[in-house]
């Protein structure tokens, strides 16, 4: 509408090497992409553990950033001052002492499935950062 | 009764689907108009079926029908009509049904809609859609049977998780299946047209609706599941690159990058073969983000192997792959370009690279995603990104992409001239530089946020500048006042000023969202009463914390008396209810949106001695990203709208004379 211009025929197929500035500039914008997804991996990923996995680390990961995901045994939540939490996290067979300070989400229970940030202190307490209680996706009734 | 009467009507249907889809693929092979007919007519009767079985699912709910095992999982007694009708699609069988159900009813209007066109690809499309929904039919009468009996009937069901039980259960899940299901009637064309080797454009222009259709839905399931988690999740945050969110963002990117690249082989026929795998990988997403949604998938390998829906659905996504991937192969002959990349500088090439980054940005997410499968299935170990990762990774693509969303429309075709280039980028750069700089000097110095804020002013400007020429060259050649001239230039040409409009709309989208992740502030405290926390300009004061009984929920609700620069400013409430029957307590957010910002109130706690804790975040400019949802929404309906330059366009282009006119469609 604005600028009816005319498109001429095109030429015959033109060589490759007309191409090539196309070619370089499009493998520049692949490799950087790929180049932000290796260092975003490299520089954000984090292990995955269950209990026993990274109790069986033990003092190889003290301090270093692990997620770790379990179960919250039942009557072992105790809030504290300041939106202090403590509970036990088990996988099941092993368990783990949990300090967490923050919003704690509503779906947050005893015997919920959670997923934290955090590292394993030299105290044998995992500190989290984060806490992510899992949506239940099949909603049971507690009896 | 009922019950029995929609799990016959499935199994039925599966067996007139499967007639169905063969009979139309024979008729179209072999041409017979008898066997084409009984297909069609088996099209109706598999719409009057999945009809039935979605009406028997309902009447269940409705009349509480607990010795059905899906109703009494996902509803009880004390459940509101609307949200009982609406548990329909609270689990696993029941999505599936009304997928099933809205691709019979799409693979109605899809016949209506070509009685008397593509004669030739209609048989093949009907035969594909139907291949689909034989699969969705089987898959509920012998896998996830959504009718599926309880032994003994319990006097009440388990009830709806009170996290569903508000709007977004009426918008998210349907607008996303509406997007899903919409996605297999553009790719049904693509695999008509590969059949039969008719692979001009008129496949493409066919199905241009339905992928606007599609697209435009699934955009709008993003936007509601963001809303959703940013009102009832109340974490304070909207977008959390959880698998599921990823999943119904990462066919819309695909899709995006279709909607753009057909637009290249209409105009140039270029990027056929490209533009075939876009819509095949844009489906197979489509097919995996209903898989992610309705099964286990990524919490873990070994908890997905349990179910078999997640295997029959992988066994879909590769039968899918392959049979079209395939079939792509043999034609790939005949999809030779008509015409080949002139410049390094045109549109051709400008629409390539934004193609290059949606589809770039789309596996980026698909990896993260699934790094914790690869990692868990070649290493032993589970290792994820959370998401740092994604915003690292997406930021500064999204941010090229902006970008090349100013570049795109205005750059010239084959080899854009010095002149073009000084005409249409001079006066947007000049632009945007002063916002920027002018930002600078407002104190908004973050390297993340400048090079944003730069971006979208740059788009904003050369959208402006397109507008402000069209309505120009209409005052000389109409006589139309300026302003007068703005809807008729809108009118005159739908899909290309539609597509300005769903631009102008993603800069508000991303403007809200930019501000938001950059600017957000968040302040944690625990006040008694009487006692006052500080965010920004606002005082927030503590007046009472009331607990009262209600609807079967205990509530406890948070009054806060609000000042804004030390004027009174009226009172914020944020709530915690315990509904009767569930363990997990619903926060309900205190929240006032203005068009600057978003005061954010979560209580986090009641404590008993009377003191309660609060987190409380200001948001800026978070609105924009619903207002931006609404102007998509009028956008995409000026793109849709019948245009008559479509008759003309159809009537030009069998012949594939290059056209004068210059349009960007959506």
């Amino acid at each position: 509408m604005a600028r009816p211009h005319p498109l001429p025929e095109s030429p015959p197929r033109a060589p490759w090497f007309r191409r090539r500035r196309f070619l370089i500039a499009a493998s520049v914008v692949v490799l950087a992409m790929g180049a932000l997804i290796y260092v975003g991996i490299k520089s954000t990923a984090m292990y995955h553990m269950e209990v026993g996995e990274l109790l069986a680390e033990g003092s190889a990961v003290y301090g270093e950033k692990v997620r770790l995901g379990g179960e919250v045994v039942e009557g072992s939540i105790q809030p504290g001052p300041d939106d202090e939490l403590r509970f036990v996290l088990t996988d099941g067979n092993q368990s783990l002492p949990v300090f967490y300070r923050g919003v704690v989400p509503d779906a947050f229970e005893p015997g919920a499935d959670v997923v934290m940030d955090g590292a394993l202190s030299p105290s044998g307490t995992f500190e989290a950062s984060s806490l992510l209680a899992k949506c239940p996706s099949k909603y049971i009734r507690a009896p | 009764m009922m019950t029995d009467v929609g799990y016959v009507a499935l199994l039925i249907g599966f067996v007139v689907a499967a007639y169905s889809a063969s009979a139309s693929f024979i008729a179209g092979r072999t041409g017979q108009k008898e066997l084409w007919v009984s297909a069609r007519n088996a099209v109706w009767a598999v719409l009057a079926l999945t009809s039935l079985a979605s009406a028997a699912m309902v009447y269940a709910f409705v009349s509480r029908d607990f010795s059905i095992k899906y109703v009494a999982e996902y509803s009880s007694r004390d459940l509101s009509l609307p949200l009982t009708i609406a548990s329909w699609w609270a689990g696993q069988a029941g999505s599936i049904l009304l997928w099933a159900w809205l691709l019979a009813v799409f693979t109605g209007v899809v016949i209506i809609q070509n009685r008397r066109q593509n004669q030739e690809l209609a048989p093949f499309i009907t035969a594909v859609m139907m291949a689909v929904l034989t699969f969705f039919l089987g898959t509920m009468a012998f896998a996830a049977n959504p009718f599926e009996k309880l032994p003994t009937t319990p006097a009440d069901g388990l009830g709806l998780n009170p996290l569903l039980q508000n709007e977004g259960m009426y918008l998210h899940p349907t607008t996303l299946y509406l997007g899903y299901v919409g996605f297999t009637v553009p790719f049904a064309f693509a695999m008509a047209a590969l059949i039969t080797g008719r692979l001009g454009d008129e496949w493409i222009r066919s199905s241009r609706r339905w992928t606007l259709f599609a697209w435009f839905f699934l955009g709008m399931g993003n936007l509601f599941g963001a809303q959703w988690a940013y009102t009832v999740l109340g974490w304070g945050g909207m977008w959390g690159w959880d698998p599921l969110k990823n999943a119904g963002f990462m066919p819309w990117l695909t899709g995006t990058a279709y909607l753009h690249s057909v637009m290249i082989q209409q105009r140039r026929g270029m990027l056929k073969v490209w533009n075939l795998v876009l819509i095949i990988i844009t489906f197979a997403l489509s097919l995996f983000g209903t898989l992610l949604t309705r099964s286990g998938l990524l919490s873990s390998v070994h908890s997905f192997a349990q179910g078999p829906l997640g295997v029959l659905f992988i066994g879909l996504i590769i039968i899918v792959l392959a049979t079209s991937l395939r079939l792509l192969w043999e034609r790939l002959p005949q999809l030779r370009s008509e015409h080949e990349l002139d410049s390094f500088v045109s549109r051709e090439s400008s629409f390539l690279f934004n193609n290059l980054l949606l589809v770039g940005a789309a596996f980026a997410i698909f990896w993260g995603t699934i790094f914790p499968l690869i990692t868990e299935a070649v290493r032993g170990v589970k290792i994820t990104v959370g998401p740092p990762f994604y915003n690292q990774v997406a930021g500064p693509i999204f941010l090229a992409m902006i970008v090349l969303m100013g570049v795109c429309p205005l750059i010239g075709w084959r080899k854009a001239s010095k002149e073009n280039l000084a005409r249409n980028f001079m006066a947007p750069l000049a632009v945007s530089l002063g916002v920027a700089a002018l930002l600078y000097l407002r104190g908004i110095r973050s390297p993340a946020a400048l090079p944003a804020f730069w971006a979208l002013s740059f788009v904003a400007a050369t959208i402006l500048l397109e507008f402000y020429r069209g309505a120009r060259a209409r005052v000389r050649g109409h006589r139309d006042g300026l302003l007068a001239a703005v809807p008729r230039l809108i009118w005159a040409n739908k899909p290309r000023y539609g597509g300005y409009i769903v631009h102008v709309g993603l800069i508000l989208i991303a403007m809200g969202v930019a501000s938001t992740m950059i600017y957000s502030t968040s302040v944690e405290s625990t006040l008694a009463s009487g006692e006052t926390m500080s965010i920004r300009q606002y005082d927030l004061t503590l007046t009472s914390i009331d607990q009262f009984n209600t609807e079967g929920r205990q509530v406890t609700a948070a009054s806060l008396s609000v000042t804004k620069n030390g004027k009174p400013d009226g009172t914020i409430v944020s709530e915690k209810a315990l509904h009767e029957n569930h363990d997990n307590p619903v926060t309900s957010i205190g929240l006032r949106s203005n068009l600057l910002e978003d005061l954010y109130v979560i209580l986090v706690r009641a404590n008993d001695d009377g003191t309660a804790s609060f987190k409380v975040l200001v948001n800026p400019l978070t609105t924009w990203i619903w207002i931006g949802g609404a102007v998509l929404l009028v956008g995409t309906a000026v793109a849709f709208w019948p245009d008559p330059r479509e008759r003309e366009r159809a009537a030009i282009l069998p012949t594939r004379k290059p056209r004068v006119r210059e349009a960007v469609h959506v």
